[in-house]
């Protein structure tokens, strides 16, 4: 008996080691990253579709459209959003840099074309095209993402002054975001904001900033929240849920119900209760409390193990990349989604108030779901740039997968060559050369690059990749 | 702004220099482990309330979550099936639906679906013209009797709830409600009488009640009535979810909480036969006689089983319509009369147990005779005579009767009326049976004694005069008449019900004895030694029986009419092996007992012995002389 209870954790020590050996072997090959983005997105993606199909079956049927008209609907969407991927993988990065300028404008354009559209829902967000609506603001977060990213590097060596780390990413965000207060659409504002702090986090503002974006935020939201009544009603019914369970309070308790009823195991795919209208918008704001509801906790430790395990994969991918560029973009983004889930979840879980963010590839909605297939596919872009990925895919050969889409090897990260000694401590003029903001910047960077491009200073990897050369 | 501002600018371009470096040093930048710290942080706080929710508060929130959704479901049990001795169904149940419609709801809904089609493109069809669209299926599928006119005008009017048509085969409302998914339904069920008014007194009618809670076949009349809870079973209960302010079920969540329990089978005595022969007969004679009403009872004689229980009046209970408080009842066991000389039987019985009197005894008989305050009369006017005993019988002798009975004296008398059952019921299991009238021993006044012992002056229900003539047949032991042959319980079990234990009523000798008397009354013979009922007579079979014709009471004055009268035939066959006992009860007709229910005595037994292929008399009945001067 002795030796077999000795030789219990012996052997599950032994098999723990050769575990985490396996694990470090496998996130040590070069293409770990993309391949881990890859499995993400398609769960993710499978987990969604089902999750729509059985959420909305029941209300499709009770408007008479057919059991699967929200499915096919998002089955669209996710067609249209895995053409979007393809693009965001393929496109070479440099190219959606620069191009990043023209999207963000579009998108404002946009923005602006939906206030004169009519209200649905009491939202003007919308933008008919056949039978799908399309929802701009969707995109505008991603842009702001690119071209925040862009604007932020292209000013590295500025941004130790204020005017250069705000001006003019915060200009435009604001107007963003004024234009979505103005369809409205909170939950959209919530996310571009949080795009926002992510850019500034990232690319290294200080924490005073921060401090002082927050005291600002809570008073933004507080007005925001109190200037509508059915968002201060969201507010009170989360501070008193139990005052009026069945009016305010009713998300609140029907989503804490249905998550209770699933228990560990739930009560099975399919078998939710909560979405023969008990639950409003359960397709959509609260598909989490479904998933608790039909597949326990551990549907919901999935959900959220794949979050955060695209936390993890994303920031490596920012980590491990070299162009400035690519390592904010990635970070951003990856904050963007992680934090939208966490916002949504939490409010699911009545840990926050509602806010009506969606959970990112699972919520029914099908601009969001093929902007967040985009965005997969940007990560995916920025995980073969990751310089062992480059290095193994120029010397190796695109692999599988890589083959199969007729993806191009990434080009290794130059570092703009410098023309003059990289040390000389020397203040630009201070007045004259305002940096470049808008479509425009690129080539105005080409023009007067060589009158500012002297004064950054080369990061570490940059030197050593310009070393290599 | 400028001036104040430069030194500190300074200061902190040299901190964010500083912090831009930091975050450059190394390729995880402080920057990029705080993000993922704070990401999966969130994430994993969102796990500990997870937990909380699904596990530690879950029960509680899941039972609030249950609450809500649960609508309790009523499971309507079986109703159970009536048949007679043969098992041929006399009343039993069939599923059927009710059509519904809501004209305006449904209105609104089509209108605003064809108004999105039209905008689509689609060709949008106008209310009115599916109203029409339905109205036209419905008639195609249910036939002639479908009112289809009236259907549409309630299809197209403004109303909010209407029946289209309330008893659909489920299987046509399946059919009608695929095509037209906005007809909604009602499940119910509907009770089917295959012989229509045969036996519908007994039976009793049922009909569906949407008006009690919850909806469901109640029982009117009859045993339907009588035996309601019993055969309706108990209705199980079933829980579903609901969707929220709808009645739509959650696929899959109904569990029965306690299963229907169906109702009790009911087998009856009654030969569906011979209760449609004898009604038909009855239905016949009282048109042929003018009577305005008329009862039978058929009891087997051994068992004192009710082989047919007839009343003249009857309603279909398939066509609740055509029910009224006239056809309801079931005179035959809740109407007493007064029976007229058949109670003549009963006297005769008392005094040849008590040995008083022998049959060949010959007793002096005048016209009449003075009993208190009164004189009573014979029927027929005739000189002081020498009568048989038999004779007395045979030709209905009220004085020769008295005489009998003055030797048996009252009290016996009385306690023979009770035996024969007189003034109590006889505990058949049909409600509303009647004990009929006996006044009792202290009231009787002096007259008294001069009316009773020839059937006046107390009244019995047709059931109990025939079950009194059972008790002479069956060789003086009377068995209570039941008509519940036997139940079948939900769980399959067949339970026989017993006959009650006979009692004694008369020696075998004394029954037998009277028997052989009562033979006499259907003699055919030249005058004076014909019965009074030769008509009852049957070829090749001994009958035997007594006729009667009692004076009914006027409601006017109080005192017995000289005008209208109640006939009766009461009568057993065949006399040597008695197999069946009739007891016949016509309400004034034109005519005496021994013309009016005689012949129709004769009819039923000419049918009875048919059917049951009775075995033929050993001869013919031995004649006799009623009047021996």
């Amino acid at each position: 008996m002795a030796t077999t209870s000795n030789a219990g954790p012996k052997a599950l020590g032994k098999l723990l080691r050769g575990a985490r050996k396996t694990l470090t072997a496998w996130l040590s090959r070069p293409l770990a990253s993309f391949h881990l983005i890859l499995a993400i997105m398609c769960l993710l993606m499978v987990l969604g579709l089902i999750m729509v199909l059985s959420s909305s079956s029941a209300l499709s049927v009770q408007q008479g459209s057919g059991a699967y008209s929200y499915f096919t609907k998002q089955a669209v969407f996710m067609g249209i959003g895995l053409v979007l991927f393809y693009v965001g993988l393929r496109t070479p990065l440099s190219l959606i840099r620069r191009l990043s300028g023209i999207l963000i404008g579009a998108c404002a354009l946009l923005l602006v074309f939906v206030l004169f559209t009519p209200a649905v829902n009491g939202s003007k967000g919308w933008i008919r095209i056949g039978g799908f609506g399309v929802q701009p603001v969707e995109l505008a977060k991603l842009a702001l993402a690119l071209w925040g990213a862009h604007v932020l590097v292209l000013k590295r060596n500025l941004l130790h002054r204020y005017r250069h780390l705000l001006v003019p990413l915060i200009p435009v965000a604001l107007v963003l975001l004024a234009l979505v207060a103005l369809q409205p659409d909170m939950g959209s504002a919530v996310s571009l904001g949080i795009v926002l702090l992510a850019l500034l986090w990232f690319v290294g503002a200080p924490l005073r900033l921060f401090g002082g974006i927050l005291v600002g935020a809570v008073a933004a939201a507080g007005l925001f929240a109190f200037a509508a009544s059915y968002r201060s009603a969201r507010v009170f019914s989360f501070l008193n849920p139990g005052a009026d369970p069945r009016g305010a309070g009713l998300q609140y308790n029907q989503s804490l119900q249905a998550l209770a009823d699933g228990g560990f195991f739930g009560r099975g795919l399919g078998e939710g209760a909560s979405k023969w209208g008990y639950l409003p918008n359960i397709n959509t704001d609260f598909i989490f409390a479904l998933i608790g509801e039909e597949l326990g906790f551990l549907g919901c430790a999935v959900v959220l193990g794949l979050f955060a395990l695209l936390a993890w994969t994303g920031l490596r991918i920012a980590a491990r990349n070299t162009d400035p560029w690519i390592r904010l973009v990635s970070a951003s983004l990856t904050v963007w989604l992680v934090t939208q889930a966490a916002i949504n979840i939490g409010y699911v879980i009545g840990l926050l108030p509602v806010t009506g963010v969606t959970l990112p590839l699972i919520s029914y909605g099908g601009t969001s779901a093929a902007v967040t297939l985009a965005v997969f596919g940007v990560l995916a872009n920025c995980a073969r740039n990751e310089p062992e990925a480059v290095s193994a895919l120029r010397n190796q050969g695109p692999g599988t997968f890589g083959r199969l889409l007729r993806l191009p090897a990434p080009e290794p990260y130059k570092a703009p060559p410098s023309k003059r000694a990289p040390t000389r401590p020397s203040a630009p003029p201070r007045q004259a050369q305002r940096p470049p903001t808008g479509p425009g910047a690129n080539s105005y960077r080409r023009a007067h690059m060589s009158k500012w491009e002297p004064n950054r200073r080369m990061p570490r990897d940059e030197r050593r990749a310009g070393g290599r050369r | 702004m400028p001036g104040r501002t430069r030194g500190s600018i300074g200061v902190r371009k040299a901190s964010i220099s500083r912090a831009l470096s930091r975050a450059d040093k190394t390729r995880r930048p402080a920057r990029i482990i705080v993000g993922r710290v704070l990401l999966v942080g969130a994430l994993v706080l969102a796990t500990v309330q997870l937990v909380k929710v699904q596990a530690f508060d879950g029960p509680q929130l899941a039972s609030a979550a249950e609450d809500q959704r649960i609508t309790p479901v009523s499971i309507p049990a079986k109703r159970g099936t009536i048949t007679d001795a043969q098992g041929t169904k006399m009343a039993f149940s069939v599923d059927v639906v009710a059509l519904t419609a809501r004209p305006k709801a449904m209105r609104g809904t089509w209108d605003e679906a064809q108004g999105k089609l039209a905008k689509s493109g689609g060709k949008a069809v106008s209310y009115d013209q599916h109203a029409a669209d339905i109205a036209g299926f419905l008639k195609q599928q249910l036939g002639d009797q479908f009112n289809e006119q009236d259907v549409l005008a309630r299809l197209r009017s403004d109303r909010t709830f209407t029946y289209l048509d309330e008893k659909v085969d489920p299987q046509v409302a399946t059919k009608i409600r695929e095509k037209f998914p906005d007809i909604g339904q009602e499940k119910r069920s509907m009770r089917r009488y295959p012989a229509g008014s045969v036996a519908a007194n007994v039976v009793g009618m049922a009909s569906w009640r949407k008006d009690q809670k919850p909806p469901g076949m109640q029982g009117l009349t009859g045993l339907e009535h009588a035996l309601n809870t019993k055969l309706a079973g108990k209705d199980g209960r079933r829980e579903v979810d609901t969707g929220n302010g709808s009645d739509v079920v959650i696929p899959g969540t109904e569990r029965d909480v306690r299963p229907a329990v169906p109702g009790m089978d009911v087998k009856l005595t009654l030969d569906e036969d011979v209760q449609y022969k004898t009604q038909q007969l009855l239905d016949e004679y009282r048109d042929k006689v003018k009577a305005r009403g008329g009862s039978i009872a058929v009891l087997d004689v051994k068992t004192g089983k009710v082989v047919a229980l007839a009343d003249d009046k009857n309603y279909d209970p398939n066509d609740p319509s055509t029910l009224n408080s006239n056809n309801m009842g079931d005179p035959a066991i809740s109407s007493p009369f007064e029976p007229g000389s058949v109670g003549k039987a009963i006297t005769a019985a008392g005094a040849l147990q008590e040995g008083v009197v022998k049959p060949d005894d010959v007793v002096t008989v005048p016209g009449s005779v003075k009993v208190a305050d009164r004189t009573v009369h014979d029927d027929w006017s005739h000189p002081t005579q020498r009568f048989s005993f038999t004779g007395i019988l045979a030709k209905s002798s009220n004085v020769g009767i008295l005489k009998i009975a003055n030797r048996l004296g009252p009290e016996k008398f009385e306690q023979y009326l009770k035996k024969f059952g007189i003034g109590q019921r006889t505990g058949i299991e049909l409600a509303g049976e009647s004990p009929g009238f006996l006044p009792s021993r202290k009231s009787w006044s002096a007259s008294t004694f001069g009316n009773l012992p020839f059937g006046q002056g107390y009244s019995m229900t047709t059931l109990q005069m025939a079950s009194a003539y059972q008790a002479i047949a069956n060789g003086g032991v009377r068995i209570p008449p039941r008509i519940i042959q036997s139940t079948t319980g939900p769980d399959g079990k067949v339970v026989e019900h017993k006959s009650p234990k006979g009692t004694r009523v008369i020696g075998e000798q004394a029954a037998k004895q009277l028997v052989g008397m009562l033979r006499s009354v259907t003699q055919k013979a030249p005058s004076p030694n014909e019965g009074t009922a030769p008509s009852a007579a049957l070829d090749g079979y001994q009958v035997a029986g007594k006729t009667g014709t009692a004076q009914q009471v006027d409601p006017k004055t109080g005192k017995y009419s000289q005008s209208e009268q109640t006939t009766t035939f009461a009568g057993l066959l065949p006399a040597d092996h008695p197999r069946f006992v009739a007891a016949i009860m016509l309400d004034r007709p034109t005519g005496q007992g021994g013309q009016t229910a005689a012949p129709l005595f004769h009819d039923l037994g000419s049918y009875l012995t048919q059917r049951y292929n009775v075995r033929l008399s050993d001869g013919p009945t031995p004649k006799v002389k009623f009047v021996l001067n």
